[in-house]
């Protein structure tokens, strides 16, 4: 009989990571596996995110373990409350300085965990990395290419116009 | 001949035309034929486009920051949005202009999401509401209308009903800046029919003009849970409101604050009250109403701030209210000069000491008071307050030039009932009669065990405060007791370093005090004099040598601080 407070995720690679509960719970989605499954030894796989992802989920689950069940609470208007988290800690900001292959692919995994302390801080990252930047200096620094006709440009240019009052 | 020169010129003239006529039409054919050319060449160009597009979007779309799901990518443009209070300020499609210019994805992300469209600041440009409107689609949106910057008539406000009544059911959140008499008309008529209004915004950044608009709330506003009106308007059908949860009045006029007492107690959800007014008061005396067993609580309350100069109003709502969950309290009577000689401290009186109230009846916040700060001066008596999760501040302010006589008799009575540990004293003792004066200060020691810090502005070089020091700790000593255990830090602000009238007086008391309490075990850690460089004369090194050599032995540290 294994620890109860521990269980086995096997990532597609077949990577195996032994983590606490407490740990996996931050993920919705793993949270109500477990408490389908009860109590049981058998491992949990996790199709879709490979085991250099598993390792970087498991160490942000990690880090904040304790504040899980912390909540916004109740607001008017829900997108305020989320917005005046807009802060990124140098934890995080640190966690999220890799690559952006594997940037984005955790960011992606966090979603398909349902981990949506570690999605919104993966967004606000990306977000910090966009702003103040130029149309080309976004496209520069995530390999994008300028795909609007002189026409379409003009057209959201204008638009833009009306915004400005103008 | 000239038959012939004439079938001749005919001839030539036909074979003119001739020529003429094939070299036309086989230009035109020429060019009938380039055209279809260049019609071919271009047709081939926007084909070759189109697919250059296509590969472009294809590209685009193995970069790696597309492969995020749409709903992520609009949660990342989402927080490109600046965020800030007021709505007038906060994000709106505007910030997500540099956004739609990357790619026709990004474009078609924000395009097609309605709460990217949902927030609209609108200063002139009709087409920009009616298009942000149209993109929201069914989302309830927040309309900020500035109309400061088109102070003139005609203005483009004629417009704003057309483009808005269409939507007119999804509004949520509506702020007018720039309100006037001329929008309070124009826009009442909308307020009729906003079934999903929550929060309702009116201000006026210049309020250089008295004039008074009037503005009536009609019934079907009585869902409203933000309201917000800093202008002067004269604001009728407030008390309609039942489900209110912040509400903020500023510049508003007298009988509009007279509703106040009335809304709260019809919105006990409320969560912040910030009122202000611009008037000064010169009413007198400072008198507060007795208890009314009318009371009522407002256990959702967190912030109360009350700038006012209404004495009725501040007493009316201490006397009625209860605030058991306040975390900020900010209650500030604007007085008016020298009509209010020496009221200040009335007034803390007053709210301090209601004659059928315990102060922590009021505000049970304050039994976890743990840091302590009452000021006193010619112009401003305030007494500050904080502790775990909770600062409070009362205060009257202009009094005027007159030496307020400190409550600390008043701040006393309280004081058992909380854990303090610092309390800092700026206040001049000077009219007070020794008599009074001691048994205050005995009393101040006697009820604040927890007191660790002691910070004394302005009564410092007084025997008083140590001859209370001393008696407070030979009554503990005789009960068996010890006054201040905890204390370790007195710091002292004054002319203290002017001797020698001081010097002798105070130091003595010092040492007799030090000295008991040492021999008891309670030795302070550290004594500190703050001496301003203008009342440090010549003699002020010899003098802190003269401290040094008396006091210095009696506690752990002695530090003189010389500031500017």
């Amino acid at each position: 009989m294994g620890d109860s407070n521990r269980l086995t995720l096997v990532a597609s690679d077949g990577g195996k990571f032994v983590v606490d509960k407490e740990v996996v719970q931050m993920s919705v989605l793993l949270k109500n596996m477990i408490e389908d499954l009860g109590e049981t030894d058998e491992s949990i796989p996790i199709p879709n995110v490979t085991s250099p992802v598993l390792t970087k989920v498991i160490e942000f689950c990690e880090n904040h373990r304790t504040d899980a069940a912390r909540t916004d609470g109740p607001n008017v208007d829900g997108d305020d409350a989320r917005m005046r988290t807009a802060v990124v800690s140098d934890w995080d900001r640190q966690f999220f300085d890799v690559d952006q292959d594997l940037m984005f692919e955790i960011i992606v995994a966090a979603n398909y965990l349902d981990i949506k302390s570690l999605v919104d801080v993966g967004c606000k990252v990306v977000a910090d990395m966009i702003k103040g930047k130029s149309p080309q200096e976004i496209r520069d620094l995530f390999d994008i290419v300028n795909d609007f006709s002189p026409e379409e440009e003009a057209a959201l240019r204008k638009e833009n116009e009306w915004a400005n009052d103008r | 001949m000239a038959l012939r020169n004439t079938s001749t010129a005919v001839e030539l003239a036909g074979a003119v035309f001739n020529e003429d006529f094939s070299k036309s039409h086989a230009e035109s054919l020429a060019a009938r034929s380039r055209n279809e050319r260049i019609t071919a060449i271009l047709a081939r160009q926007r084909r070759l486009e189109q697919e250059l597009a296509e590969v472009k979007r294809l590209l685009n779309g193995e970069a790696l920051v597309n492969t995020l799901p749409e709903e992520l990518l609009a949660e990342v443009f989402y927080y490109i949005g600046r965020y800030s209070t007021p709505m007038a300020e906060g994000p709106d499609a505007r910030d997500w202009s540099v956004v739609r210019l990357v790619c026709h994805h990004w474009d078609t992300v924000i395009y097609t999401t309605p709460r990217f469209w949902r927030r609209i600041r609108v200063q002139r440009s009709m087409r920009w509401l009616a298009l942000c409107l149209s993109r929201s689609h069914n989302a309830t949106v927040s309309i900020s209308y500035n109309f400061r910057t088109y102070p003139t008539f005609p203005s483009p406000d004629c417009h704003l009903s057309e483009v808005l009544i269409p939507h007119i059911a999804r509004v949520y959140a509506l702020q007018i800046l720039g309100f006037d008499a001329h929008r309070a008309r124009l826009t009442s008529n909308l307020w009729q029919s906003m079934p999903s209004l929550r929060e309702l915004s009116l201000r006026r950044e210049s309020i250089g003009t008295k004039v008074t608009s009037l503005c009536i709330l009609p019934a079907t506003l009585s869902r409203l849970q933000v309201l917000s009106i800093c202008c002067p308007v004269d604001i009728q059908g407030i008390d309609q409101c039942r489900e209110l949860r912040k509400l903020t009045l500023q510049h508003i006029p007298a009988s509009s604050l007279d509703s106040l007492i009335v809304l709260l107690s019809t919105n006990r959800s409320i969560r912040e009250v910030d009122v202000r007014d611009d008037k000064r008061s010169d009413e007198m005396p400072i008198t507060m109403p007795a208890h009314t067993d009318d009371t009522v609580i407002l256990p959702e309350l967190r912030i109360l701030r009350l700038v006012t100069s209404s004495r009725t109003l501040a007493s009316a709502i201490l006397r009625r209210y209860r605030f058991p969950a306040a975390t900020e309290i900010k209650i500030t009577l604007k007085a008016r000069g020298l009509r209010l000689r020496a009221s200040g401290a009335q007034f803390l009186h007053a709210i301090l000491l209601p004659e059928m109230l315990s102060f922590d009846m009021i505000f049970p916040m304050f039994r976890r008071t743990t840091d302590l700060v009452l000021f006193c001066d010619h112009d401003d008596a305030s007494l500050l307050a904080t502790g775990t999760g909770y600062r409070m501040s009362i205060a009257i302010v202009d009094i005027g030039s007159a030496v307020s006589q400190v409550p600390l008799a008043d701040i006393l009575k309280m004081l058992p009932a909380a854990p303090v540990s610092t309390v800092s004293i700026d206040a001049s003792f000077a009219d007070y009669p020794h008599d009074l004066y001691q048994p205050l200060w005995e009393a101040f020691f006697a009820a604040t065990p927890h007191l660790e810090t002691l910070a004394l502005t302005g009564c410092g070089a007084d025997e008083c405060v140590w001859n209370g020091l001393l008696n407070t700790s030979i009554a503990a000593r005789n009960m068996a007791n010890q006054c201040c255990p905890r204390l370790h830090t007195v710091s002292v602000d004054d002319e203290l370093i002017s001797p020698p009238y001081l010097l002798r007086d105070v130091v003595s008391s010092m040492i007799e005090a030090l000295r008991y309490r040492n021999e008891r075990g309670l030795r302070l850690a550290r004594l500190e004099f703050q001496v301003q460089d203008e009342d440090r004369d010549s003699n002020g090194a010899e003098a802190e040598k003269q401290y040094s050599q008396v006091l210095g032995g009696l506690v752990g540290g002695l530090s003189f601080f010389v500031f500017k």
